[in-house]
């Protein structure tokens, strides 16, 4: 025998994207008073106290900005786990961004706006090296996507583009096989060049446009071919044509994915190397 | 139930009921026996103390309640208001089950009670069967039915009972199947009409010739009392855009109630004032109803919780889509494919918001995949997931009719190779997603392509809501930009509008 059981829960409901706004407030009132009290901090006490006391001082600049960078730099293990009870990942980004900006401060009170000796240097580069790319990563991820969104017909995947240009190029390329001797060359000297030409991708992303809204621009711009041709061969061209289009709008799409996998790769490398060089800082100045 | 559970006291019940009439003990012994396959759900006697909730309203079930011995009282919310005392011998619960709607009252033990607790595949297997318990069922839906959403129209509550009473044996059922028209326009008008399900959609014709899509009506919504207030033909016509149910309530009837009651004539006049402007209005109009029109139209309204993409925000990281498999054995539950909107832009003068409605389980209101699944293993609780059990045998069925293609088939791997999938040594490649490429992403099949010995059997598998991790869904905690959503069609046309 059993109970019936009888529970309430809103389980098919998850609005995080509602909050974001306030969330994103509080995480900016955390950085501005935390720089304002590192400032403080800094321009009020160093060099006012004596040599000994302003070491202890840079040398808490340096800590704190170490602990805020690694605090940061935990978002790639939180990524790793796709869902342990760790909270939102959206909620560890905007501590990624936040805490960074902070450290950033700090490190540059640490170093006193001086690069110093080679390791140090260094290490201060591939910082604002990686603060700079987290900054353009941000920037890049507010652009990407209403550019990604206005040129794609559906969102795909990195691996769907491919795919389906890869089908694209293939079907163009056995239209031109299949054709007569100036049919072929026309589609290789004419069209294949559009597939990734730089100007027509331009287009797309200058002016927002589908595939479908380009397609009749594109077609009466290689109207001059068909006189080339002859009549039975003027549909293919056109079909030819098509294929050589959504080749480009792929190449597009695909431009921008990349971008933002490619600007990840230089970020995390940059970090990698950054906590590379302020380990060997960190060793040598208690070597020293 | 076994031989043992089946009591005589069960027996005398069930034989004394109408439902079962004709039956004797062997066959009604039968009825309620073991399920024909191992882990199938099957009927059970549950006990209830006195002052215990056996349904509450609002929620969603799979089951079908028969009254052994106890008494229950049926409420309706807010107010609490006495609907019916049930003693043994009767049922309830058959309404969810036949409409797909949540549950229309709250039902509580008075006194300590036995009941049989009949799942929702036992119930569609006797309701396929001809005879007493399909024809009593079939008469009580509609009289319940009819009684119910009366009661829940707020001019009606004062009305006598016994003129409802009435009103309730005349009035006719119907259900119409998508694109059917309920109403044409011309026509004479001999009958008011009530939506107990589903939506229709008003399409008027207009000077020229264009026919014009001026309102879409859902349940609770009433039409064709126009023609009878003034007299007239029908001034529009209203088609089904899926399955819907409408209560008709013939002409000398709807006066008859109208004549009764100054409040509901008031009412209807003052609705029938408003909807007139509105679509005058609307005829005058160049836009159409566009944004909500086409939520409406392609079946996003039905979802309690669609996957909704706000694309302008997504960056196609793909953390969602990893997520999920992450936590779901190497199989995602969703694709970011599926339908996409353009909402009006909450900003004056700025541009529409995209957004993609992913291929994922929307936990349908009315959920057509769960409508015929031989073992009964695609079910609904009362929170409304619907949800895939283990006693899945791989047919397809749901799959093939979900309208959206939420649910897939995919191979139910052997716990060895899902121990392997979790614990295998991660690459390189692998551990730093961004240099992800087809050869390194973890794929289930190709484990299974690497591993011909494996026994694979075929499970349809969906969005569970994440219910294994307290309904922390991972395809929204996951993704990095707030960019994704679970949400109902109402909630999030309601945010929309009011730009939060």
């Amino acid at each position: 025998m059993k109970v019936a059981p009888i529970k309430a829960s809103r389980s098919r409901f998850s609005a995080s994207w509602m909050r974001s706004g306030r969330i994103d407030y509080l995480w900016q009132t955390f950085a501005v008073l935390s720089v304002a009290g590192l400032s403080w901090l800094y321009f009020s006490m160093y060099g006012q106290l004596p040599p000994d006391r302003n070491r202890v001082l840079v040398l808490a600049f340096g800590c704190a900005g170490t602990i805020l960078a690694v605090l940061a730099a935990s978002l790639s293990v939180r990524k790793r786990l796709a869902y342990q009870g760790v909270g939102k990942l959206s909620a560890w980004l905007n501590a990624h961004i936040y805490i960074g900006i902070v450290s950033a401060f700090a490190i540059l009170y640490h170093s006193g706006f001086r690069m110093g000796s080679p390791v140090p240097a260094i290490l201060l580069s591939f910082y604002w090296f990686t603060i700079v790319s987290g900054v353009m990563g941000l920037w890049l991820s507010r652009k990407v996507p209403p550019l990604l969104t206005a040129i794609e017909e559906n969102p795909a995947i990195i691996e769907d583009l491919l795919s389906v240009r890869a089908e694209c190029l293939r079907g163009m390329l056995e239209l031109a096989a299949g054709g007569s001797a100036k049919f072929s060359a026309l589609v290789k000297d004419s069209l294949l060049p559009q597939t990734a030409s730089w100007k027509r991708m331009g287009r797309f992303y200058r002016n927002r446009t589908t595939f479908a809204e380009e397609i009749s621009a594109f077609q009466k711009e290689q109207e001059w071919a068909l006189g080339w041709l002859a009549a039975p061969e003027h549909r293919a061209y056109q079909r030819a044509g098509e294929y050589a289009l959504r080749v480009n709008k792929m190449n597009a799409e695909l431009l921008l994915h990349r971008v933002m996998r490619g600007w990840l790769t230089i970020h995390i490398t940059t970090t990698a190397a950054m906590f590379g060089f302020a380990a060997l800082h960190i060793f040598s100045v208690l070597y020293y | 139930m076994n031989e043992k559970t089946v009591t005589s006291e069960i027996l005398s019940v069930l034989g004394a009921m109408e439902l079962f009439r004709g039956k004797d003990r062997d066959e009604l012994t039968e009825w309620l026996g073991p399920a024909p396959f191992e882990g199938g759900a099957e009927c059970e006697p549950i006990m209830i103390g006195a002052g215990q909730r056996i349904i509450e309203q609002e929620s969603f079930g799979n089951s079908f309640y028969i009254l052994i011995r106890g008494t229950v009282a049926v409420t309706l919310m807010p107010e609490g208001r006495l609907l019916a005392t049930l003693t043994p011998g009767n049922f309830f619960g058959e309404m969810t089950l036949i409409s797909g709607l949540p549950r229309s009252a709250n039902v509580t033990a008075v006194t300590p009670c036995c009941l049989i607790e009949v799942p929702r595949r036992a119930f569609e297997l006797w309701m396929r069967k001809p005879g007493a318990f399909r024809d009593t069922m079939d008469r009580v839906y509609i009289e319940r039915g009819l009684a119910n959403h009366l009661m829940m129209i707020p001019e009606l509550a004062a009305i006598e009972p016994q003129l409802l009473r009435d009103v309730v044996k005349k009035a006719r059922l119907r259900i119409y199947s998508k694109d059917e028209t309920i109403v044409q326009e011309g026509d004479d008008g001999d009958s008011l009409f009530l939506i107990r399900d589903g939506y229709v959609r008003v399409v008027k014709n207009m000077a020229g010739g264009e026919r014009r899509t001026v309102a879409y009506l859902k349940d609770g919504a009433y039409f064709g009392e126009s023609a009878l207030l003034r007299a007239e033909r029908r001034s529009a016509s209203v088609f089904a855009m899926g399955k819907v149910e409408v209560i008709q309530v013939m002409k000398e009837d709807f006066f008859a109630l109208v004549n009764r009651n100054e409040r509901i004539a008031d009412h209807l006049v003052r609705i029938d004032q408003k909807r007139q402007e509105a679509e005058q209005a609307s005829a005058g109009s160049t836009t159409r109803l566009g944004f909500v029109g086409e939520v409406v139209e392609r079946g996003l309204v039905k979802a309690t919780s669609a996957l909704v993409i706000h694309l302008n925000a997504c960056t196609r990281c793909g953390n969602c889509v990893d997520a999920c498999a992450e936590l779901h054995d190497g199989i995602s539950r969703l694709t970011r494919h599926g339908m996409l909107f353009e909402a009006p832009s909450r900003a004056p003068q700025s541009a529409p918001e995209p957004f993609l409605v992913a291929t994922s389980c929307m936990h349908c209101l009315d959920p057509e995949c769960m409508i015929g699944c031989p073992t009964g293993a695609i079910t609904r609780d009362v929170n409304g997931e619907v949800v895939i059990q283990d006693s899945c045998i791989g047919c397809g069925n749901c799959a093939r009719r979900c309208p959206y293609g939420n649910i897939s088939m995919a191979d139910a791997l052997p716990q060895a190779e899902l121990e392997k999938q979790r614990t295998g040594t991660p690459t390189i490649g692998g551990y730093l997603k961004f240099w992800r490429t087809p050869e390194n992403e973890p794929m289930m099949h190709e484990i299974e392509k690497n591993n011909q010995k494996a026994v694979v059997q075929r499970i349809a598998v969906k969005c569970d809501l994440c219910r294994d991790y307290n309904y922390n869904h991972g395809c929204v905690h996951n993704c990095p930009y707030s960019a994704i959503e679970r949400t109902d069609a109402e909630t999030f046309l309601d945010a929309l509008r009011s730009g939060q």
